[in-house]
């Protein structure tokens, strides 16, 4: 597993000025929760550590590669690093098994066998070895959200960013699918979950950092933030949001 | 654009993560609601009576139209028969009516396909050139004359009747080139056929622009995430999703090219409503049974073609991707049920539309053989 860190990001839409210099670190083997109100920027923040969103300042690594450098292909990035996003985003024309198999076939550039191979331990993984030939339409939203997951893992990682993986979901798929984070998180794999799951980020996160207009509030061990908050920001988004 | 034009593309869905929990679609899609006459369940046999009526909408149609048929034989000027013995003559120009609109079709879709990506793509910076590439600034600077011309092109296409259209072809040839004749087809033919084929790109251009559209920034997002390049993402998402979507308006296009084909008759041309109006309306002095004519063979053909393309889309149609376009939603509430039940001639069981079901619908209806298995 690798480590990211981000240092004195900088990132504008337009006018908005979303991120305000950010210094971050993920750990190797380190589960990171990132909590915060709604449009502080978290998700651009996540966004730009995959370089869906290419900051305007600052630099990201990968353990010691500049991801920020130019030369660096995005696609090497994203190979890299998984991403889970709050709707899913699966492939809707492709079954479940295909959803896994087709960055593996085009790229990583296995052959079918591999690839096929790959995806079926990887679904079985997070339970869903009975639904290889599904469409993403017809399984619940738990499910749908669990296949994303195992397309994340099957490339093989070195880190993986979940974005409010949970939100969309009703309280049992909240379960099944924080039932499979928590596995992988205790398995070693460097993970930076944006969620407002408290009970999550008290029980699998290693960190937590308090995230508000644009940056990094405070961070500490999740009962550091969560009991005894030093900012008086945090106190109060913990306060609506422990109610 | 019109609002009207608008509507009938497939809707483009926001950013997914634009939209509320509630709006996202999570769960499993219910099974298709079927009942018929041998499905008995209380609750789905409370369906109105006059919903029913639509399992009997082919037969009364046809019913309908036979019985208009001979009603208008038993006037003086109207005969039967002289139509039925006159029907084989229509064979021939029949099928130099569908060369002309087929020809132009499969041409046209391959320019069409060109000329829709381009509209599907209005020239931006890409957001993921990183800015201190020099030539990420302005390298989106050369997209804006070909999406100008693609722009252009369907505007001028869709904005002005195919008969000026059809003009313009023919005096710029005629005035320019010396008459000439290529593949057995005279100059006249291949005017009519580059006509065509100028118009009928320009209407697919836009149904195949919607298509792509339509596809879900969410899922480009999430190509991108895996380390899908640009073009694998388009070629591997976006264009399979796209065909597919496209399929039934791409279907009314042609049904469209087919009536426009008449148009030809202008300049000339020997097709189908040439031959009626002339042999039959003119030198004959039957102009009834001309247009009765026309009538049998553009409608037979264009709603066996309308039904069967229904029923393939239905039956080949991936949980999830696609949703029928108005046009032919409209077309199947005229001519009877689609082919969800597996029921190419409407005769056996209902379709029962949310509208139709008594109440709100939750979780599963009772079971039928049929539900679900494409
Ligand atoms: N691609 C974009 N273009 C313009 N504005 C954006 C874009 N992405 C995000 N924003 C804006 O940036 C702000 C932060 O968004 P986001 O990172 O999604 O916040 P969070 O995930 O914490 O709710 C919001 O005000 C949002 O509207
Ligand atoms: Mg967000």
């Amino acid at each position: 597993m690798s480590s990211i860190r981000v240092k004195g990001v900088r990132k504008s839409f337009g006018e908005l000025e979303v991120l305000r210099g950010v210094d971050l670190e993920v750990n190797s083997g380190e589960v990171l929760c990132i909590v915060g109100p709604s449009g502080s920027g978290k998700s651009t923040l996540l966004r730009c550590m995959n370089l869906l969103v290419i900051p305007d300042e600052g630099q990201i690594f990968l353990d010691d590669v500049a991801l920020t450098d130019p030369r660096i292909r995005p696609e090497w990035v994203r190979q890299n690093i998984g991403m889970v996003f709050q709707s899913f985003n699966l492939f809707t024309h492709l079954t479940v098994k295909r959803n896994v198999m087709l960055a593996l076939r085009h790229v990583k550039r296995m052959n079918r066998a591999k690839a096929e191979k790959v995806a079926v331990s990887q679904l079985t993984r997070v339970g869903l070895a009975d639904k290889l030939n599904a469409y993403p339409a017809q399984l619940s939203g738990g499910q749908q959200q669990r296949v994303a997951i195992a397309r994340a893992l099957a490339m093989d990682p070195k880190a993986i960013l979940f974005d409010e993986p949970t939100s969309a979901l009703d309280p049992e798929s909240i379960h099944e699918v924080l039932a499979v984070m928590s596995r992988i998180g205790q398995e070693g794999m460097t993970m930076a979950v944006v969620t407002h799951e408290m009970g999550f980020a008290k029980e699998v996160a290693d960190r937590v950092v308090f995230f508000d207009a644009g940056r990094v509030v405070e961070e500490g061990t999740p009962d550091e933030i969560f009991e005894r908050a030093g900012h008086e920001r945090t106190q109060a988004f913990m306060k609506k949001i422990l109610r | 654009m019109s609002g009207e034009e608008e509507r009938a593309l497939p809707g483009r869905p926001l950013l997914s993560d634009d939209l509320p929990p509630t709006r996202r679609p999570t769960g499993p899609l219910p099974p298709p609601i079927t009942t018929g006459p041998n499905v008995s369940s209380p609750r789905y046999e409370r369906v109105s009576r006059w919903s029913q009526l639509s399992t009997y909408y082919v037969p009364i149609g046809v019913a309908c139209a036979v019985a208009f048929f001979f009603l208008l034989g038993s006037l003086r000027y109207f005969s039967v028969s002289f139509v039925i013995q006159n029907l084989p003559a229509g064979i021939g120009p029949c099928e130099t009516s569908l060369e002309f609109t087929t020809y132009t079709f499969v041409i046209g879709l391959g320019l069409a396909m060109g000329l829709g990506m381009v509209r599907a793509h209005p020239p931006r910076r890409d957001p993921s050139l990183r800015r201190k590439k020099a030539r990420g600034r302005f390298s989106y600077l050369w997209q804006w004359p070909l999406y100008g011309f693609a722009t252009g092109y369907v505007q001028a296409i869709r904005g002005t009747p195919f008969l000026v259209q059809l003009y313009i072809v023919f005096f710029a040839v005629a005035l320019t080139a010396p008459s000439f004749s290529f593949l057995g087809w005279s100059q006249f033919y291949w005017i009519g056929f580059i006509a065509l084929l100028i118009n009928t790109t320009g209407y697919q251009a836009e149904a195949i622009r919607g298509g792509i559209q339509s596809v879900e920034a969410g899922q480009i997002e999430g190509a991108k995430a895996v380390g899908l390049t640009r073009f694998q993402t388009f070629f591997r998402i976006t264009m399979p999703q796209t065909l597919r979507l496209v399929t039934l308006p791409l279907t009314n296009e042609w049904i469209s090219n087919f009536k426009t084909a008449t148009i030809l008759s202008y300049i000339s041309i020997f097709e189908l409503y040439e031959w009626s109006s002339l042999n039959i309306g003119l030198n004959d002095n039957r102009p009834v049974e001309a247009f009765v004519l026309l009538t049998i063979f553009y409608l037979g053909i264009n709603v066996t073609l309308s039904r069967v393309m229904t029923y393939v889309e239905k039956t080949r149609r991936i949980p999830g991707l696609g949703t029928p376009t108005p046009e032919v939603g409209m077309a199947k509430r005229l001519f009877g049920t689609g082919g969800r039940n597996r029921d190419l001639l409407g005769l056996g069981a209902v379709h029962v539309s949310a509208r139709d079901a008594p109440g709100p619908i939750q979780g599963s209806p009772p079971s039928t053989e049929d539900t679900n298995s494409a």
